[in-house]
């Protein structure tokens, strides 16, 4: 019973419709691993517990009536703290939004909540989504579950960190770089980014819009496959999503082989990355060239301009989407009165973190008059040119197999001096963000003194369930969920 | 008034018209109340408009078609697709601080460019224009762009000196609402010709449907002008569109002042003062405020559907003024001042229509409608009560059967006008049909040309003389029409019961 | 101008403030992005063999979006009742700073 917390959200929740187990005595699980835990990974920054007690109460009613419930019955799902929950606080780890409560839902809990998920907590991250080890948060660093003197990856490592120690089976995290991805590689747990305008970004708190996406963190690509059934879709609130045609499934191994799946491999950048993951990753490479896929060397031409193009928009579009925190509307308690306005916004802005103040500077800058040919223009003219690189690639191939991260997982504090260094490590994770493409990231490994990388997969769009098969495979060879350090 | 025509070379005004779409049900971008003017402070609100974290726009579908009907009534060029544009800048008005808009600077984003507007200006009206078609004295502005964006929010002042505030109260319940901003090329080249600019504007807003210039702050313009090739001087705050002319002739003597005393003239943003009637510094041109346009990520690239988008919305269109003016001229027998009077309120010309259905005569409907119908509004909107005016004409005793009877009255029923006006005055006062208060009155029979006819012969028949002595003596008719008025009291009708006499007379020969 | 009086600029147009004492941190951090921007001035678009077709943005026909249906105030625009607590109210009006 007490180690129900171990199991996968799809066997818990045919566990609790067959009556085998109740949500309630799963969710007191759940809170007992959560309260036994953070202290020393510090995942949560809000806790949802008593809501999630009733729902799971009322959940069981339903099942006891004989009434249908959804896919994710019962099932905690943590969500990062930059994604709208009604009546919780949607901090995004900043000080700016320490007192905002959100008085609506994104349209993603909405789904989570009609398939009967229970939204457990607010989980912590980089502040307002800027970063790639989640160290810069208001509420203190997430630790990395492996080795609590690391980083957890950022920006959605709460999510990650979560999951991995066991916490909870699902969270949802949010993408702008690498940012599901790159604390799944550094935690040992499987994140997906989806197409750009498959899942609705209604309620999420934008840091770059035309980048970022909402996607799904779970242990085993058994419990991604509903999640994302639960959030993709058309929003009639986020017009930049679009219809999809199909759902997502897990096909058998037959069916997945019969595809022939054509693989292309970006080799320069594995051998680029530290050597334990090259070699890590050479090594599942063997391994799957078993199953009669078809593997190939494949070369970007455009890398060089990539993190450069990546930044210059990203630092445009969030100066700008983050210009509405002036502490008017909502924010943290502080009378205005007395204050002449500019004065006003700035002292309150003062409370922004300095990697965020440094982003809308440089985001300010880059969108000023005169420069915007040179920077802006200039990036999406990059964009696009890798967007078509990848396009051809992607005729010919049907996944693109690269690292996650060139690097492991790293002492907290070590990278924080030099923002360029930072920067440049998410030289992989950009690639699928800058094309919108969708890409996922599988535990690969764990190195000699036992951090984990991740293997990253990027398909066409819409073609997750290329990225969902190929995850299958992976998982039945490896069956990765058992490295799962113990805590 | 002769200064400003002198100098029509050297001076250049130009307008930026901001409009609102008031005939939309809710705002441009969220499901919020489009009029916000009865409601209590930020109750017209949601995550959207307010900005909240995490909320996205949601494009308001008629307000594109609206915009793209006002477009093509300035003949603008309507492109295939569109886009929208950030504005950064902050203020405690601006939910979001940027406002999203359109901006064509980088592409062309806007949904509509290039328009034109033609329109008879002052000089034209002075003169007696017979043919108003073949006119080729009319003023043509250049339109350079019109846009879609969204209205701020209001900042209101505890106290009328902002200065002494320590604070501000802000009511975002204007936020959001839909916008399409005109402007103008600076061709223009005296006041007048843009107050009649304006008012025209007003009347095409109307009849399209668009905006209720009634509604308070639903119209707003800017104004720039420069003299003699100098800089450039922008005015804003200008309250009400009475104001814009008044600004501009300030700013024109303000700017020649300058000049006189070989003072140069500075590019700058000047606000208006509505008090004290002046305009007064704001900002440095030359530290114009940068906006950091760039392409909104949230708002996709809107596909209009080109040419069978626009013939759906031009045969959704009403009638414009021009097109309704051209059509009373060349149909009806009027004069070009009158159709231009009925022309000039939809209301009243729809008016006109309706009351021809009743009886098709123009010139006489006419004639009750401008000459009697709107002296009567234009008194009760001056007086104390202004209970009628044309917006209310519903409200009013005047319905379209009610003008079409009395022209009927006139021109059939040979009813004296000062009697037919008597009748008019009693049928606004009580209500009555005009027809019920005739009999009453009993004039039916004296205006009966049969009736008149059988006096004018029992005259003949008791003086015999006079048929001799009309032969020779024109002057014996209007003697007869003494001796009819006599007979009848006066209610003869004076025109008819001439024109009979004399046939009656000639003919009983 | 020095760089770090531009970065005082910056600050001001983005309203935000970096106390005097961190500046010249914050201006060498700054200059080291820019110079990782300016990379960018060396793309070529020509030396890539590459046909660049649409825009990467969205594209949507207008008739999918949002009808001007009839409003309901107070509720948001999923229908669910919508009520939002400001910082600071009085008689309604959200309180800012003077102007």
């Amino acid at each position: 019973m007490s180690q129900l917390f171990r199991q996968p959200a799809n066997v818990i929740v045919s566990k609790i419709k067959q009556g085998e187990v109740t949500a309630e005595e799963y969710i007191s699980v759940i809170i007992d691993r959560i309260n036994s835990t953070d202290a020393e990974i510090n995942s949560f920054i809000t806790k949802n517990f008593e809501h999630a007690l009733e729902r799971s109460k009322a959940i069981d009613k339903k099942i006891q009536k004989g009434q249908t419930t959804g896919i994710l019955a019962g099932i905690p799902v943590g969500i990062k703290d930059n994604i709208s929950v009604k009546g919780l606080k949607n901090t995004c780890a900043s000080k700016m939004l320490s007192d905002y409560v959100s008085p609506y839902n994104a349209t993603v809990i909405e789904n989570i909540e009609r398939e009967d998920g229970i939204i457990i907590g607010k989980l912590n991250m980089d502040e307002f989504g800027m970063g790639t080890t989640s160290e810069l948060s208001a509420y203190g660093p997430v630790k990395n579950p492996w080795n609590r003197d690391y980083v957890a990856g950022g920006s959605s490592g709460g999510s990650a960190a979560a999951v991995s120690s066991l916490q909870i089976p699902i969270s949802l995290g949010s993408d702008t770089g690498g940012s599901i991805r790159c604390p799944a590689s550094f935690c040992s747990v499987i994140g997906l980014k989806p197409t750009y305008g498959s899942v609705s970004r209604n309620g999420l708190v934008s840091y770059s819009n035309s980048l970022e996406q909402i996607g799904p963190i779970a242990r085993t690509i058994f419990d991604i496959v509903p999640i994302l059934n639960t959030i993709s879709g058309e929003d009639k609130m986020d017009n930049t999503t679009v219809g999809l045609k199909n759902s997502y499934r897990i096909k058998s191994i037959e069916e997945i082989l019969s595809n022939r799946l054509k693989v292309g491999i970006l080799s320069e950048l594995i051998q680029s990355a530290e050597s334990q993951i090259a070699r890590g990753i050479q090594e599942k490479i063997k391994v799957l060239e078993k199953f009669s896929f078809d593997f190939e060397d494949a070369k970007l031409s455009i890398i060089d301009f990539a993190v450069a193009a990546y930044y210059v928009i990203a630092s445009a579009e969030a100066s700008s989407n983050l210009s509405r925190f002036d502490n008017i509307r909502y924010g943290y308690y502080s009378s205005p009165e007395g204050y002449e306005w500019k004065s006003y916004f700035s002292k309150s802005r003062s409370l922004l973190g300095d990697e965020v103040k440094r982003r809308i500077l440089l985001g300010t800058y880059v969108l000023s008059a005169g420069y915007f040919g040179k920077y802006y223009a200039k990036a999406q003219l990059v964009r696009s040119t890798i967007k078509n690189e990848f396009e051809k690639l992607l005729q010919k191939y049907d996944i693109i197999l690269l690292p996650t991260m060139p690097v492991l997982p790293f002492k907290l504090g070590e990278r924080i001096s030099n923002p360029v260094d930072l920067y440049n490590l998410d030289l992989f994770t950009i690639l699928a963000n800058l094309t919108g493409f969708p890409s996922i990231s599988i535990p690969a490994g764990i190195s000699h003194e036992g951090f984990p990388f991740g293997i990253q997969l990027i398909a066409n769009a819409f073609d997750e369930q290329k990225l969902i098969d190929v995850a299958v495979l992976f998982e039945k060879e490896f069956d990765y969920k058992e490295w799962y350090k113990d805590l | 008034m002769n200064a400003q025509k002198t100098d029509t070379e050297s001076l250049k005004i130009g307008l930026e018209i901001h409009c609102q779409l008031t005939a939309l049900n809710t705002k441009l971008f969220c499901n919020c109340r489009c009029n916000y003017r009865d409601l209590l402070p930020n109750q017209n609100t949601c995550p959207i408009c307010l900005g909240l974290p995490g909320s996205l726009p949601l494009l308001n579908k008629r307000a594109i078609e609206l915009a793209a009907m006002i477009c093509l009534a300035f003949k603008c060029h309507i492109p295939e697709k569109i886009s929208f544009y950030r504005k950064n800048y902050f203020y405690p008005d601006l939910p979001k601080n940027f406002q999203i808009t359109q901006y064509n600077s980088y592409e062309l984003s806007s949904i509509g460019y290039n328009g034109s507007y033609d329109f008879a200006n002052d000089s034209d009206q002075d003169k007696n224009q017979s043919n108003f078609v073949n006119s080729s004295r009319r003023t043509s502005i250049r339109i350079t762009r019109i846009q879609l964006e969204e209205d701020p929010g209001k900042v209101i002042y505890e106290e009328a000196k902002s200065s002494a505030n320590n604070y501000t109260l802000i009511d975002y319940n204007r936020a959001g609402v839909a916008l399409v901003e005109i402007v103008t090329e600076p061709d223009f080249s005296n006041p007048s010709d843009v107050r009649i600019f304006l008012n025209e504007i007003i009347n095409i807003f109307e009849y399209m449907g668009v905006c209720n210039p009634n509604l308070e702050g639903s119209i707003r313009c800017d104004v720039n002008v420069s003299l003699r090739g100098g800089k450039k001087v922008e005015i804003k705050n200008i309250s009400s569109f009475k104001d814009v002319e008044k600004s501009i002739t300030y700013e024109i003597t303000r700017q020649k002042t300058l000049i006189m005393h070989d003072i140069a003239v500075q590019a700058e943003t000047r606000h208006w003062d509505e008090k004290r009637k002046i305009t007064i510094s704001a900002r440095s041109k030359e530290e114009e405020e940068d906006y950091k346009y760039f392409p909104e990520p949230d708002i996709p690239k809107i596909n209009l559907g080109g040419d069978s988008f626009i013939s759906r919305l031009k045969s959704q269109m009403d009638e414009l003024p021009a097109e309704r003016l051209r059509r009373y001229i060349c149909s009806f027998n009027i004069t070009d001042h009158t159709a231009k009077i009925l022309v000039n309120s939809k209301k009243i010309s729809d008016f006109f229509e309706e009351s021809l259905k009743y009886y098709h005569s123009p010139v006489e409907v006419s004639n009750w409608i401008i000459n009697e119908m709107l002296t009567k509004l234009n008194e009760s909107e001056k007086s104390e009560n202004n209970r009628i005016s044309v917006d209310n004409l519903q409200d009013s005793p005047f319905y379209p059967k009610l003008i079409a009877t009395m022209a009927r009255l006139v021109e059939e029923k040979s009813v004296n006008r000062n009697k037919a006006r008597e009748i008019f005055d009693i049928c606004i006062r009580t209500g009555e049909d005009p027809l019920g208060i005739m009999k009453k009155i009993d004039i039916d029979k004296i205006s009966d040309a049969d009736q008149i006819r059988d006096l004018i012969k029992k005259i003949a028949k008791n003086q015999p003389h006079l048929v001799e002595q009309a032969k020779n003596n024109p002057n014996v008719y209007n003697y007869v029409l003494g001796l009819l008025m006599k007979e009848t009291k006066g209610k003869a009708d004076p025109q008819v019961s001439l024109r009979l006499i004399k046939e009656t007379l000639s003919s009983s020969i | 101008m020095s760089f770090e009086e531009d970065v005082k600029k910056l600050c001001d147009l983005s309203k935000l403030e970096i106390p005097d004492e961190m500046i010249m941190e914050a201006a060498k951090k700054v200059g080291d992005v820019l110079a990782l921007f300016s990379k960018l001035d060396e793309f070529r678009k020509s030396d890539y063999d590459i046909r660049i077709e649409n825009d990467l943005r969205v594209e949507k026909s207008y008739s999918s979006l949002r009808a001007d249906q009839s409003p309901d105030i107070n509720t948001d625009n999923n229908g669910d009742r919508f009520e939002f607590q400001p910082l600071n109210i009085k008689d309604g009006f959200i309180v800012g700073p003077r102007i």
